[in-house]
């Protein structure tokens, strides 16, 4: 099986147990967390675009998550537009922070990158919280509309849910075709070694802007879909912690498996809640327990599947071989 | 005609010089090779003519554009490609992929028409897929068309890198050493594969250390020593040039 059809196989996998999930939960809170979980799935599969396919290490997810959740916010609260205006704007508009953070950003390498894109997510904070006139400041911004068609109100989180796990299937689609067309190759070839790629005429930078807004408009989706199902927002959710955890579902999932990430995704919105019980050990257990992914499955969950398959491969007597013509 | 031309290029590394006040001249359709001991400094020319350095003074032309100081990938665009000494092979790619990959730069269509998988998008990749194919036949990796490069042999990894690079469409091609660590039977059909890339209408720039490779397959030869070009001949009169076999055996005693 190739890497793509895998990959494909996985995320019908993945996206079927989620919607057949929902009725099997009954606690109100939960099914909450589950639509919370869809939305992460959304931004994460950003965030795969530029950490898992083109290796750039961005630490800066909350401050995309922050800009895209207040423009849905303020442009249906104080601009009067509808909601899906609202959502093509956010996403647009972080598609753009993509352009903007990425033209002078991604000439900088590795720890440098991820340095700078740690200030942007906190600038980003900072602004959401102290420029009052426009987003509220701390007070945050309310009464955040939910979708419609037409007249038909998405207030039912049921509803909710299977609107954004249908938006976050089709983004899926869209970042796996991605994936598979010559600029996938030029993402990967770019991760492996830009210098190769500047070599045969890729221009690496321009690959990596690229990268960055296709995060931007991804994640603005998903931004604007969590203030919509919050209905209220406020600045000190988008916190570097939460920068931290994005990256950290791509490293569980595994680097450059987009159905990885998506387990990720859902694994850990779940943990940090169902630990909660726990109190003041709980980010000490969730430390460990992501700590112990890291160190003994450094692959993530695609390193581990993969393992499964070769070795049920070389318990069949398959040589390894990788096929002729 | 002269495809590359050299004029008073001059490299610095702090207080190094790696290449000093050095001319060139490659015509087009030749077999031009530039040899010399270690750190002589024709990796750092081929860096200085394809973008990857700037040098301290002089300037690199190509076609009669000059080129030196441009960035790499639009040198490579403009039909100069290199590869490298020290491989560097793309280590998540197939062998297939990394050819494709060297056509993406004459590839024409838009992200948009790539998502939503156009005609014009599946006819490109047919075309592009076609062509990687024809290389890879050449350079004779086809049957390892769909292994992981990093899987490869070292002598084949080279192949491969040459075969990435004339998927760019070059009209010169810079070859760093490709024949380190190649056995000798791969040497040998290397000579072959030069001089067929050439048959193809490639300028030829060939920097190696093995005497057997470069006199058997190059028309004119320059020779570097410590960033100064000190012959620049025939395979023949380099051989028989008294400086160059000082640079490479060392001064003779005298006797009186």
């Amino acid at each position: 099986m190739n890497n793509s059809k895998l990959r494909n196989t996985c995320l019908v996998g993945i996206f079927v147990l989620l919607a057949l999930a929902e009725p099997l939960i009954t606690s109100r809170f939960y099914k909450f967390v589950l639509a919370l979980a869809v939305i992460n799935v959304i931004m994460v599969t950003g965030l795969h675009v530029i950490f898992g396919l083109t290796g750039q290490i961005f630490m800066g997810m909350a401050g995309f998550w922050g800009i895209g959740s207040y423009i849905l916010a303020l442009a249906t609260t104080k601009m009067g537009l509808g909601f899906w205006p609202a959502l093509l704007l956010s996403s647009l508009g972080v598609g753009f922070m993509g352009l903007v953070l990425g033209i002078p950003t991604l000439r900088l390498k590795g720890y440098y990158l991820s340095i700078t894109t740690i200030g942007f997510g906190e600038i980003t904070r900072f602004i959401l919280m102290n420029w009052s006139a426009v987003t509220g400041g701390v007070f945050g911004v309310f009464n955040i509309p939910r979708p419609n068609f037409g007249s038909f109100v998405l207030t039912n989180d049921v509803h909710f849910y299977y609107f954004s796990l249908a938006l976050a299937a089709l983004l899926a689609v869209i970042a796996s075709v991605l994936e598979d067309s010559k600029y996938g190759t030029a993402f990967k070839g770019v991760r492996d070694d830009e210098l190769a790629a500047d070599a045969i005429g890729i221009d690496s930078t321009g690959i990596k802007v690229m990268a960055f807004m296709t995060c931007g408009l991804f994640v603005g989706i998903g931004a604007g879909l969590y203030s919509s199902l919050l209905t209220y927002i406020s600045p000190e959710v988008f916190t570097l912690e939460e920068s931290f955890r994005f990256v950290t579902m791509v490293l569980v999932g595994g680097i450059g498996f987009l159905p990885g990430a998506v387990i990720g995704a859902v694994v850990l919105t779940f943990l940090p809640e169902m630990l909660r019980f726990l109190q003041a050990w709980y980010l000490a257990i969730y430390g460990l327990i992501v700590l112990g992914i890291v160190i003994y499955q450094p692959g993530g969950i695609a390193g581990a599947l993969q393992g499964f398959l070769e070795r049920r491969r070389l318990a069949r007597g398959e040589e390894k071989q990788y096929g002729t013509a | 005609m002269a495809l590359l031309s050299a004029r008073q290029v001059t490299k610095y590394f702090g207080g190094l010089c790696a290449v000093d006040n050095l001319d060139l001249t490659v015509n087009e359709g030749e077999i031009f090779a530039l040899i010399g001991p270690n750190g002589s400094g024709k990796t750092t020319f081929t860096n200085l003519a394809t973008g990857m350095m700037a040098p301290t003074s002089g300037h690199i032309e190509f076609q009669g554009t000059i080129v030196s100081g441009q960035r790499p990938h639009v040198i490579t665009q403009m039909g100069l490609v290199r590869t490298f000494q020290n491989l560097r092979i793309f280590s998540s790619l197939t062998v297939l992929e990394h050819v494709t990959l060297g056509n993406f730069c004459r590839t024409t269509t838009r992200v948009w028409s790539n998502i939503l998988r156009t005609k014009q998008v599946r006819e490109e990749e047919d075309r592009v897929r076609a062509r990687a194919e024809e290389i890879l036949d050449f350079v004779g990796l086809l049957d390892r068309k769909n292994w992981p490069a990093r899987s490869l042999p070292y002598g084949q990894q080279r192949l491969l890198e040459i075969a990435r690079a004339l998927a760019t469409d070059p009209k010169l091609i810079m070859l760093d050493e490709p024949a380190a660590g190649m056995t000798m039977q791969e040497s040998n059909d290397l000579i072959h594969l030069i001089r067929a890339i050439r048959d193809r209408g490639i300028t030829v720039f060939l920097i190696d250390h093995k005497m057997r490779l470069v006199m058997n397959v190059s028309e004119r030869i320059a020779v570097l020593n410590f960033g100064r070009k000190i012959a620049e001949g025939t395979p023949k009169e380099i051989q028989e040039n008294p400086d160059v076999i000082e640079a490479y055996l060392g001064k003779g005693r005298k006797t009186a």
